[in-house]
């Protein structure tokens, strides 16, 4: 049975692995470029005023130091189209429409020629909008900034057609105009190599796999276990700093787990407290007036989605039309509160805040649970070794109780196993009814204001947790039950 | 086959309809049916038959298909022209000469000013056709009050009916369709009934990273143009990818035999199948599903309905594979899939034509369960804002709207029952079924 065990956890690791490589793809794929991000609320705080050289060069080094310009993953799986070049320009935001461009054509000098004829009309147009010294009609200039505008886009679209339709209106643009006299001659170049392009000349190219192989200096393997510096690395429990207020993820992780265990923790308590009375009961007089009572009303609660149920006892219970005998929401009164009260007093005052919420966790795993019990208990009562304990002279307690119940708590393993994430990351719906200071309420915030370093925490937090409930459930069998030899991974 | 399929089912619906209980439930989903599918003409704000003008239309009808049509109506005395584009139209201020309104006359998204900031459905609603403010008439009273800018609550319950039941109905079927395949397959070959020589297992491998390059990598900017053509294109796109993908893979495997001379190569293992598809469905059910779902829609940019049923599809199929494998694993040790190995049939055949109806039916009971799962999760995901589009109106996004009114009791209580109704009636229905087939 170790060896189980053993297999066990050696097999959980690959699946944590699969796990926290789709966290980081999420992490690479998440839209919006974290350096952009960190200089626009640099900029907002007024710390930073600086001229755009400066920005970009502090863009180009927070990169490098945050490690994107690693390769991302320990090898890469590219056409042979595909170039490195690419990533040395500058302007992130043109990236992805060269890369579509070379995949396509497969010649990547063209495509670069195209580019920087494009970056030099838009110079040209640019420095005709500045220059001062030759005068220029309003709707001209009009023309001119709309060139401008049209040329800047051009270089971010990816879409094929709309990358057509954009060069369309610049010659027509253009050509329209005698006041475009150098830009012309630029534009017409560039249109020129863009035919070229346009005839796919090396298109096979896309076609043929190339592998590349970084090592170790890559952004995957540093997120994992830290760049040796001041990143630990996920595997230390470092999931670098929320967007929202820059404090560590742990930190802000930490007070706000405490809330969804406590809440879990008690509500999951209360359940198995009724749930297993009723559950044997029912299944020892099956079929009996309580048992059909206790069917209809476990069949009823399960059938209340969590924020109907949480609302209806908010508006019967919360309400100063209806009853207004608990608070609506959040789990204190700031006007009272002192947190150096003792221990005892803050529970007394956060009961009444955690009594709508604990009946909202608990009423749908009572029903789950009581109709599990009843029937494993049932499948149970109806086999031989209770009819031998019968037999023998035993109690009813004693054959109930002693013999049937222990066989038929095995799946309640399974049902713990399962609550496991729960405990970490609460509940989304029922936290955020009640307004409750819990990961729940926490992932939903950050969802809303795409906190993707807390998002990606969480992802991976909670995948680990339910790998981790599985497995103690796994093991949990197979220590609690001596029939169980779990040969399934032996070769027969 | 389709014959033979539709006198089952009959069979199994008479059987269903035995127990009071399972003929409620049955035609209360026939019901949900009926008006999801014809919601658009069960709640429209435009007549269903209208004269105006000499002028005969029907503009809820042909609103269908043509949303915008504009028609021009000719004052037979002024000769005045005048344009009427009939969604825009204000048709409840018309002079109509003779009009027939749908039993609900007010469209889910349709702000009716004078019954604005909550009314309740026991207040006094009001209406007015020439300026002057009136009691409505009860045709045009909002029977289960309406919302802070006036649209009508039971409006909105119509037409979140069809999108639940859309989203139920669909993504049970994407679950059921990937769950069988992945639960039969690995339930008939377990770990050790699938041979492999050694060769065919690293071709396989070769072909897959091969495949997922074509399929992928090479393909990326048709999948990406795809998917701002729109959903359903993305998704034969997308299928046609991991066809391309599963199928080099195979052709590769396949071209393992010819390597029959180096005696490694040729040497066959067991492949643990079974294995792989069990863990592979335990990390599946580890991934939480909510962050899944933000993620792919920050991917795809826009919201939309599609996108739900295709994550709730997805993210359910684990449950249908597990009833499915188990179901296999049981049917697998009967004699008559042994006969029909002993008789030299090929697998592909046993598994279609000998192991799939006997592994449906449970797995079809299970699907009951599912839809109902899925219109949960549906109604919880609009609650929170998240999936599908704003401007649609679906139960959940009801009921949030009426978390925050405490007052307006109406905006909680009837979404919810819609909810609570239907997700009961597929319960009642599923385990009717079960004890009917379990009979059989």
């Amino acid at each position: 049975m170790w060896i189980y065990i053993l297999k066990r956890i050696l097999l959980f690791i690959p699946s944590l692995f699969i796990i926290t490589l789709l966290a980081f793809i999420i992490s690479i794929k998440a839209p919006g470029d974290p350096v952009q991000r960190i200089l626009s609320s640099a900029e907002q705080d007024g710390s930073q005023q600086s001229s755009k050289l400066d920005i970009n060069k502090t863009a180009k080094e927070l990169r490098v130091k945050m490690g994107l310009d690693l390769p991302a993953f320990y090898f890469s799986l590219e056409t042979a189209a595909d170039i490195d070049t690419i990533n040395l320009i500058l302007e992130n935001s043109h990236h992805e429409t060269l890369k579509r461009m070379v995949l396509e054509s497969g010649d990547q000098n063209l495509v670069l020629s195209w580019y920087y004829e494009v970056l030099n009309t838009n110079k040209i147009l640019k420095n005709q909008l500045a220059n001062n010294t030759i005068k220029i009609t309003p709707q001209f200039e009009e023309i001119l900034n709309k060139t401008i505008v049209l040329s800047n886009e051009l270089l971010q679209t990816v879409s094929k057609k709309q990358r057509e339709s954009k060069c369309d209106s610049i010659t027509s643009l253009i050509s329209l105009n005698a006041g475009f006299y150098d830009a012309r001659i630029s534009w017409k170049k560039a249109s020129n190599l863009l035919i070229d392009i346009e005839k796919q000349p090396k298109w096979y190219l896309k076609w043929i796999p190339h592998i590349h192989f970084h090592g170790l200096k890559n952004q995957y393997h540093k997120w994992l276990f830290g760049n040796g510096e001041e990143r630990k690395g996920i595997l230390k429990g470092d999931f670098g700093v929320s967007y929202r207020d820059g404090q560590p993820i742990m930190d802000r992780m930490i007070p706000k787990i405490k809330w969804s265990l406590a809440l879990a923790v008690l509500s999951i308590f209360l359940a198995f407290l009724i749930s297993i009375p009723v559950g044997i009961y029912s299944a020892y007089k099956n079929n009996g007036w309580f048992d059909n009572i206790s069917k209809t009303i476990t069949f009823i609660l399960y059938a209340i989605p969590s924020f109907f149920g949480g609302i209806l006892l908010l508006v019967l219970f919360a309400n100063p039309d209806m009853l207004d005998w608990f608070p609506a929401s959040g789990v204190k009164d700031p006007g009272i509160f002192d947190p150096n009260w003792p221990l005892g007093k803050r529970i007394l005052h956060y009961l009444p805040y955690l009594v709508l919420p604990i009946i909202t966790y608990t009423y749908g795993s009572v029903a789950f649970i009581a109709a599990q019990l009843k029937s494993s208990l049932n499948e149970q009562l109806s086999k031989d070794y209770i009819r031998t304990a019968r037999a023998k002279g035993l109690t009813e307690w004693n054959v109930v109780m002693k013999h049937a119940l222990r066989n038929s708590l095995l799946p309640m393993i399974t049902i713990l196993g399962n609550m496991l994430p729960l405990a970490f990351g609460g509940s989304v719906i029922i936290e955020t009814i009640f307004s409750i200071p819990g990961m729940g309420l926490e992932i939903y915030e950050s969802i809303q204001n795409l906190d993707y370093p807390m998002i990606i925490a969480v992802f991976t937090l909670f995948g680990v947790f339910t790998m981790a409930g599985y497995l103690l459930a796994d093991i949990g069998y197979a220590l609690v039950d001596p029939r169980i030899k779990f040969n399934r991974f032996n070769k027969k | 086959m389709i014959k033979r399929s539709i006198q089952h089912i009959k069979f199994i619906w008479k059987n269903v309809k035995r127990k009071p209980s399972g003929r409620i439930a049955g035609y209360f989903i026939l019901f949900l049916l009926f008006v999801g599918v014809f919601a658009d003409l069960i709640a429209t704000d435009q007549p269903l038959f209208v004269k105006y003008k000499d002028n005969i239309w029907f503009p809820a009808f042909t609103s269908l298909w043509n949303e915008e049509r504009t028609e021009i109506a000719e004052d037979p005395i002024t000769k005045a022209k005048e344009t009427i584009q009939f969604d825009i139209a204000e048709w409840k201020k018309m002079d109509l000469e003779f009009v027939i309104w749908a039993p609900i006359p007010w469209a889910a998204e349709g702000p009716d000013i004078f019954n604005r900031d909550y009314t309740s459905p026991f207040d006094k609603q009001y209406s007015s056709k020439d300026g002057n403010v009136v009691d409505a008439p009860f045709i045009f009273r909002h029977h289960l009050g309406t919302n802070q800018r006036g649209n009508d609550v039971l409006a909105g319950i119509i037409h979140g009916t069809a999108i639940s039941l859309k989203i139920g109905l669909m993504s049970a079927i994407i679950a059921g369709i990937i769950g069988i395949l992945l639960g039969l397959i690995s339930g008939y070959y377990g770990d050790s009934h699938l041979y492999s020589s050694n060769a065919s297992v690293i071709l396989a491998i070769i072909g897959l990273i091969l495949g997922f390059f074509w399929a992928f990598i090479a393909r990326f900017y048709v999948l990406f143009d795809a998917m701002e053509i729109g959903f359903w294109f993305a998704t034969l796109q997308i299928s046609w990818s991991i066809i391309v993908c599963i199928g080099t893979s195979l052709v590769f495997a396949w071209f393992g035999r010819f390597f029959w001379k180096v005696k490694w190569l040729k040497n066959k293992n067991s492949f643990p199948l079974d294995m792989l598809i069990q863990r592979g469905s335990e990390v599946f059910e580890a991934l939480p599903k909510l962050l899944i779902i933000i993620t792919l829609a920050a991917i795809f940019k826009e919201k939309s309905v599609g996108l739900v049923i295709a994550i709730i599809g997805l993210s359910n199929w684990t449950v249908v594979s597990r009833f499915a494998r188990a179901e296999m694993l049981r049917t697998r040790e009967l004699s008559y899939l042994d006969a029909a190995k002993t008789m030299g049939f090929s697998d592909l055949r046993i598994l279609y034509k000998h192991a799939l109806p006997a592994v449906l039916t449970p797995v079809i009971i299970e699907i009951t369960f599912l839809i109902a799962g899925s219109i949960i999760i549906e109604s919880s995901l609009s609650f929170l804002g998240i999936g599908v589009p704003d401007e649609v109106v679906t139960w959940g996004s009801i009921l949030s709207a009426g978390r925050q009114q405490f007052d307006a009791w109406w905006m909680v209580v009837f979404p919810g029952l819609a909810i609570f109704f239907t997700v009961v009636s597929f319960y009642v229905l599923g385990e009717r079924l079960r004890e009917v087939l379990n009979n059989e």
